[in-house]
């Protein structure tokens, strides 16, 4: 299930106005990043599992040619990607309940969404039945050095990437249990870093920009001292399906 | 930005331009009021004690 907490960050203009349709730091610069390194053949398959308005599979579909689909719980973002283009292949579904046949896809993205979902584990599992043997899982998302901090963040009263974060360890636990094994990690916290600044410039200050996305309910400067002292950082990964599952 | 500046070397009106700041290592890509002729940048004293600090606040390394 998705987590349903009062401030969806992800769903509100406030985010996009800095990040763009694709609402993650970076853009489509890691999209581009991990299709380098997955290198997919002409024409493959690929899912993003929680689409959002669907930027990235227009991008896929647009500038590389690929027979992309994307799915998201929340109909807020599908129905805004519907109304910029009425065919894109985006649907409603959950990332723990995919609605595609098992080995149907050559590559699955999850980009900055695997921490937003509440039951990652169960996503993996569903993103390793869909895949093909050998096919490729990308995961770009936050991550967290401090672990100490995993619990205080799950308990924020907002629904974004920092509180479902974990730490690189954690993450290739959790790749490893559902079958997948990780073949290329790096680091980009320092696009994280460039959209606090642009966060920043837009708005003034965190404080405002939290204000702006409306967390008028939670005390700022308490949600950002968690943030800051869970050292979040950011990070490019291609994992590979090694076996199936029973 | 509204305002309407000389580049007190030049003399030349200054325009708006992309720039680079750089703070730990990273750069961040942002418009400011630039020489056209030196290069030479104008920051506000509102960017540099306003918006800058809060970014420095936001990014210093614990």
């Amino acid at each position: 299930m998705w987590v349903d907490k009062m401030c969806r960050l992800y769903e509100g203009s406030a985010v996009r106005q800095v990040t763009g349709d694709s609402i993650r730091p970076g853009g489509f610069q890691l999209t581009d990043r991990a299709l380098e390194i997955c290198a997919p053949a002409p024409g493959a398959a690929i899912l993003d599992v929680g689409c959002g308005t669907g930027a990235t599979v227009e991008y896929l579909i647009e500038k590389y040619n690929y027979k992309a689909v994307g799915i998201d719980p929340s109909e807020v973002l599908l129905a805004q990607g519907r109304q910029r283009r009425p065919d894109l292949p985006i649907s409603q579904a959950r990332g723990e309940d995919l609605p595609f046949k098992g080995g149907e896809m050559d590559c699955v993205f999850a980009e900055c969404t695997l921490s937003v979902t509440e039951h990652p584990d169960a996503v993996l599992k569903e993103c390793h039945r869909v895949l093909k043997d050998k096919g490729h899982l990308v995961v770009s998302d936050l991550y967290i050095k401090n672990r100490e901090l995993t619990a205080e963040l799950r308990k924020l009263p907002l629904a974004s990437c920092i509180t479902g974060a974990t730490t690189r360890n954690e993450l290739e636990k959790k790749l490893g249990k559902a079958g997948f094994k990780l073949i290329f990690w790096e680091d980009h916290t320092d696009l994280l870093k460039q959209l606090v600044f642009k966060i920043i410039m837009s708005y003034g200050s965190m404080n405002n920009f939290w204000q702006q996305a409306g967390a008028e309910s939670f005390d700022c400067c308490c949600v950002q001292g968690i943030i800051k002292r869970a050292r979040p950082g950011y990070f490019l990964l291609v994992a590979q399906k090694q076996w199936e599952r029973s | 930005m509204s305002i309407a500046l000389d580049c007190m070397k030049c003399g030349v009106p200054m325009e708006l331009g992309k720039v680079e700041v750089m703070y730990l290592n990273n750069k961040f890509p942002i418009e400011l009021l630039k020489c056209p002729k030196c290069g030479m940048v104008f920051i506000p004293e509102e960017l540099a004690t306003g918006k800058m600090l809060e970014v420095e606040k936001a990014l210093e390394d614990k």
